[in-house]
C-alpha cells in the first residue's frame, strides 16, 4: 500500500513537471490574432495583426453588441524583436497565435527577405506550422479593412484558397512546406498572390521565391502549366475552337509521372501526363453526336494546348526566372543523391532538359443528342 | 395431571409473555383442549376462519374421543400447507413467518398451518428500467409475487430456486434463482456461499445484500446488475446468470455483470437489431461524454486553447468575455448545481418534481447566462453531461460516473490534458482490474474476445445461435441455425 501510494506521489510530482493549474489561461484571457501581415516601411519592420475584439458582445443582455469583430494593431520597429514588442505594448491580453489563419507578407517585405520571418515562425511551437501564407502588392490597412472589420481577412483568404483548392485549381501550401524548402539546399517555391480588385481580395497569381526572397510574379492567367505539374489532381476547364464553335472542355488530371535521369552531366526529366478531357458544352446550337474522328481531331488540339501550357510553364521557370519552383529538385534529389549534393542545382536546372509527352482522352459528357427527338 | 398438559400449561404461559401480539383461540373437546396461536397481522384470518377453526369447532363438538394433532391434521382440517412438529423451540419463530400454530393439551405434538398473507402493493409499471416495447409487469417487494412471475414466464422444470434465509431478527427470505443445465454451477455455488455466509441481524433491501456479495468492497463501479423487470430478469436466466430476490424488494440482483452489460436494455431485443446495435452505440458514447465533457471543456478553454480551431476559439472566447470565474471555477459551481437539481427531483414528490425542474432550467438556464455568470457553453455541456447520464439503463453505473466526473474535473484543472489522460487511465485500470464472480469486469474487451465483442454491439438470437462465450454456461446453444 505504501508502494501504491509513493508511486502516485511520484507520478502527481512528474506531472507538476509537465504542466499544471498555473499554466493555465482561460481563452477569454488572450488576444486573439487571426491574421499577421508583415510589411516593410521607411527600413522599418511593421507588424499588423487582425485581433478578434471578444469583449464587444460578452455581458448581460440587453448590453449593445459593437459590429466590429476585429481590431486592428500595429507594431514597428527596427527589428522583428522591436516591432513585436511595441504590438506587445498595445494589447491589452497576451498574444494567442495558434488562432492565425493567413500570414500575409507584402512585396515590400518578401522581395528582401522571408526566411527570418519563417525562421520565427519555426522557433515559435505556439504558431500554427499549417498556417496560409499569401503575398501582397495592396496597401496593408486597406487590405486589413476591406471588410470593415466585421470580418476576418485571414479567414477570408484562407476560405478562398481552400475552395480553389478543393475546386482543384490551386496549389495549397502550408507554411510548413516553406519552412522546409528554406532549410534545404535549395530553396524554390510558389506563394499565392492576393490584392484588391474592385474593392474584393482577389487572387492575383504566384509570387516566386528563389533563395529567401521573392523574385517575380506569375500572373493567374498563366498559372494552368503550373497547376498541372504541381497541384494533387487538378481540373481546369479549357475553351478550345473547333470547327465553327467553341467547345468547354474539363480537363483533368488522371495521372502524372516524372521521371529524372543524368547523363553526360545533363539532367534531363520525362514527364508523362495522361489527361481527361470532358467535353461539357459547346457554343451555338448543339450538334448531333461527334464522330469518333472528331474526338480524335479534338484530342490532338488538346494535346497541344495543354504541352504548350506545361512547357511554357517550365520554359518560364528556366529561362526567366532562373530558379526550380516545381520541386524538380526534391525529384531528382531522390534519385540521385550523391550527383545532388555534387552539383550546382541552380546551374544545372537551368541547363535540364525536359521532355514533356501529353496523353488525352476525350469523351461526350452532358450533351444533348438532337436526333433523339427527331431533329435533322 | 398427564405430562402432556404439563407442557401445554407451560408452553401456553411462555408464548403469551412473549409479547408477540399474539392472538388465541382454545376450543375443548373430549378428554382434552386445543389452542390456537396466531399473529392476525401476518396471516389470512377469514382461511383460518373458515378452513382452520370452524372443521375444528365441528369436529371437537361431534368427537367423542380425544383429538390429536396427526388426527386433525389428516381428517379435519382443509388447508393445504400444514404438518406436525414436536420441536418447542421453533414455535415463536413459525409463528412469526405467518404459520398458525395449534397446541393439544393430550398430545406432545403441534400442528402447524401455513396462512401467511402480507399485504402488499399491485404489480405496476416499471420506475428505473422503463422501456418502450418491452411488458410493463416489473417486481414487488412481495417474494412470493416475484417468483410467481419468473414462473409464467419460464415454464422449465430445471428452473431452480434456493431458499435461504439471512438475518438473525428479520429472518429475510432470499431467492437463489438459475436454470439449472444452463447456469454455471461454480457461480451458483458461489453465490449461494457468498449469501450463507452473511452474518448480520437484518437485511431489509437487495442494496444491503448486493454490498456483502462484491468482490471488492471498496470498488465504485457496480460488479451486480439491477433487475427490475420480471422479462428481462428471465432474459437472464436464459443467459446462464443467477438471479437474486430478496423478500421485501421490488429489485432483483443479477450475477455476474460485467461492464459492457450495464448499456443493455429489453429494447434492445425486442427492437430492430440494428437500431438495438446504433442505441447502444449511443450509450457508450453518452456515458464517455457524461464522465468527460465538463473536463474537456475545462482542458480545451484553459489549458491547451491551440487545439481549439480558430473559429471555435474566437467564439469561445466570444462567449466566456464577461463571465466573472475561470472556466475551472464555473465549470465545478455548475456541475455541483446540476446534481443539486438532479437529486431535489429525485427526493420531493413527483407532482412537485416538475415544477423544481422548471425551476432549475430557469435559474440555471436563463438567468444564469442572461446575468453573464455562466458561459452558455459550458451550460450547454453541463446540461448535456446530465442529459447523457440518463441514457444508460443502469443508474448505479451512473452513479460512479458521477463521482469520478468530478475527480477528473479536480485533476484536468490541476493539469490540463495530462490530468486528463491519467485520471483516464487510473479508471481503465481500474475497470481491467475488478471481476464480479471471477468473470473479468471488461470481458469480452479485455481480455478480448472477438466472439462476444461483435455481439456487444448486436445481440440477435437470429444471428447467433449461443450464449456468451465468457459466460462459461454448461449449455452454449440456444437455437438451432437459421
Amino acid at each position: 500500500m505504501h508502494k501504491k501510494i509513493i508511486s502516485m506521489l511520484q507520478v502527481a510530482v512528474l506531472l507538476l513537471c509537465c504542466s499544471g493549474c498555473w499554466d493555465s489561461k482561460d481563452i477569454n484571457d488572450k488576444a486573439i490574432l487571426a491574421t499577421v501581415l508583415l510589411d516593410k516601411q521607411n527600413g522599418n519592420y511593421v507588424f499588423y495583426v487582425e485581433v478578434a475584439h471578444t469583449d464587444r458582445s460578452g455581458g448581460p443582455e440587453g448590453q449593445s453588441a459593437s459590429p466590429e469583430k476585429f481590431t486592428i494593431i500595429r507594431g514597428e520597429g527596427k527589428t522583428l524583436i522591436e516591432a513585436r514588442d511595441e504590438l506587445d505594448r498595445r494589447l491589452k491580453y497576451p498574444i494567442y497565435i495558434s488562432a492565425v489563419r493567413s500570414l500575409i507578407i507584402t512585396q515590400n517585405f518578401a522581395r528582401e527577405d522571408i526566411a527570418e520571418y519563417f525562421n520565427r515562425l519555426r522557433a515559435d511551437v505556439e504558431y500554427r506550422k499549417k498556417v496560409i501564407s499569401v503575398t501582397t502588392d495592396a496597401d496593408p490597412e486597406e487590405l486589413l479593412n476591406i471588410f470593415g472589420r466585421e470580418e476576418s481577412v485571414g479567414l477570408y483568404i484562407e476560405k478562398t484558397l481552400d475552395q480553389m483548392t478543393s475546386y482543384r485549381q490551386m496549389i495549397r501550401r502550408s507554411s510548413s512546406i516553406f519552412i522546409e524548402s528554406l532549410s534545404s539546399k535549395y530553396c524554390g517555391f510558389l506563394i499565392p498572390d492576393i490584392g484588391i480588385n474592385q474593392n474584393m481580395i482577389d487572387v492575383k497569381g504566384f509570387s516566386v521565391v528563389l533563395g529567401s526572397k521573392v523574385v517575380g510574379f506569375i500572373p493567374a492567367n498563366e498559372w494552368n502549366g503550373i497547376i498541372f505539374i504541381n497541384a494533387g489532381r487538378p481540373e481546369i476547364e479549357y475553351v478550345i475552337p473547333f470547327e465553327d464553335k467553341m467547345l468547354t472542355f474539363l480537363i483533368s488530371l488522371n495521372n502524372r509521372d516524372i521521371k529524372p535521369t543524368y547523363k553526360n552531366g545533363i539532367v534531363k526529366f520525362d514527364l508523362k501526363f495522361d489527361f481527361k478531357a470532358e467535353l461539357q458544352y459547346t457554343s451555338g446550337r448543339c450538334p448531333c453526336k461527334f464522330t469518333e474522328k472528331q474526338f480524335d481531331q479534338m484530342s490532338d488540339i488538346i494535346t497541344s494546348v495543354l504541352k504548350k501550357d506545361i512547357e511554357d510553364a517550365i520554359n518560364t521557370s528556366q529561362r526567366k526566372f532562373g530558379g526550380d519552383y516545381f520541386d524538380f529538385n526534391r525529384r531528382f534529389h531522390a534519385a540521385y543523391p550523391t550527383q545532388y549534393h555534387k552539383m550546382s542545382w541552380d546551374k544545372a536546372y537551368s541547363k535540364a532538359e525536359f521532355n514533356v509527352q501529353v496523353k488525352v482522352k476525350t469523351k461526350e459528357l452532358k450533351m444533348f443528342d438532337y436526333r433523339a427527338h427527331g431533329a435533322e | 395431571m398427564s405430562n402432556a398438559e404439563q407442557r401445554f400449561n407451560q408452553l401456553t404461559n411462555y408464548l403469551i409473555k412473549q409479547n408477540l401480539d399474539m392472538s388465541q383461540r382454545e376450543i375443548p373437546f373430549e378428554g382434552g383442549r386445543l389452542r390456537i396461536f396466531f399473529i392476525k397481522q401476518i396471516i389470512d384470518v377469514p382461511l383460518l376462519s373458515q378452513n382452520v377453526i370452524r372443521p375444528l369447532i365441528n369436529n371437537c363438538a361431534r368427537s367423542k374421543k380425544p383429538i390429536t394433532a396427526e388426527h386433525a391434521l389428516n381428517r379435519i382440517l382443509f388447508s393445504s400447507v400444514c404438518s406436525v412438529s414436536k420441536d418447542d423451540a421453533a414455535i415463536v419463530d413459525l409463528l412469526l413467518s405467518g404459520n398458525v400454530v395449534i397446541l393439544f393439551s393430550n398430545d406432545e405434538q403441534y400442528l402447524i398451518v401455513k396462512l401467511k398473507r402480507i399485504e402488499h402493493r399491485n404489480i405496476s409499471e416499471p420506475e428505473i428500467e422503463y422501456s418502450l416495447r418491452g411488458s410493463k409487469d416489473c417486481f414487488i417487494e412481495n417474494l412470493d409475487v416475484n417468483i410467481s412471475l419468473i414462473r409464467y414466464r419460464i415454464k422449465d422444470n430445471m428452473l431452480r430456486l434456493k431458499m435461504i434465509d439471512v438475518g438473525k431478527r428479520t429472518k429475510t427470505r432470499i431467492a437463489i434463482v438459475y436454470i439449472e443445465d444452463i447456469a454455471s454451477d461454480v457461480l451458483v455455488g458461489e453465490i449461494q456461499k457468498r449469501i450463507e455466509d452473511i452474518n448480520i441481524d437484518g437485511i431489509v433491501d437487495s442494496g444491503e445484500i448486493q454490498e456483502f456479495l462484491l468482490n471488492k468492497k471498496f470498488s465504485l463501479f457496480p460488479q451486480m446488475g439491477l433487475v427490475e423487470r420480471s422479462d428481462f430478469a428471465c432474459r437472464l436466466l436464459l443467459g446462464g446468470r443467477v438471479i437474486t430476490l430478496v423478500d421485501g424488494s421490488a429489485l432483483a440482483l443479477s450475477a455476474p455483470a460485467t461492464f459492457l452489460e450495464f448499456f443493455y436494455s429489453c429494447d434492445d431485443c425486442y427492437e430492430n437489431k440494428f437500431f438495438g446495435m446504433f442505441m447502444r452505440i449511443i450509450r457508450y458514447i453518452s456515458l464517455f461524454a457524461a464522465l468527460t465533457a465538463s473536463s474537456l471543456y475545462v482542458a480545451l478553454t484553459s489549458f491547451h486553447t491551440d487545439a481549439l480551431p480558430s473559429d471555435y476559439a474566437i467564439l469561445l472566447a466570444e462567449m466566456n468575455a464577461a463571465v466573472p470565474f475561470p472556466s475551472v471555477v464555473g465549470a465545478f459551481l455548475v456541475e455541483f448545481l446540476m446534481e443539486i437539481i438532479r437529486e431535489s427531483l429525485l427526493r420531493v414528490p413527483r407532482r412537485i418534481g416538475s415544477a423544481i425542474g422548471v425551476v432549475g432550467a430557469i435559474v440555471i438556464g436563463q438567468a444564469a447566462i442572461s446575468s453573464g455568470l455562466f458561459s452558455p457553453l459550458l451550460l450547454i455541456i453541463a446540461s448535456l453531461s446530465l442529459l447523457t447520464s440518463f441514457v444508460v439503463p443502469d443508474y448505479t453505473l451512473v452513479n460512479a460516473v458521477r463521482i469520478l466526473k468530478f475527480i477528473l474535473l479536480l485533476f484536468t484543472c490541476l493539469f490540463g490534458f495530462y490530468g486528463f489522460s491519467i485520471f483516464m487511465c487510473l479508471i481503465l485500470a481500474e475497470l481491467v482490474s475488478i471481476n464480479s464472480f471471477g468473470l473479468p469486469y471488461m470481458v469480452p474487451l479485455a481480455p478480448f474476445n472477438r466472439y462476444d465483442f461483435f455481439r456487444a454491439f448486436m445481440e440477435n438470437n437470429t444471428i447467433s445461435p449461443f450464449r456468451k462465450k465468457y459466460m462459461h454456461n454448461k449449455n452454449r446453444k440456444r437455437t438451432r441455425k437459421i
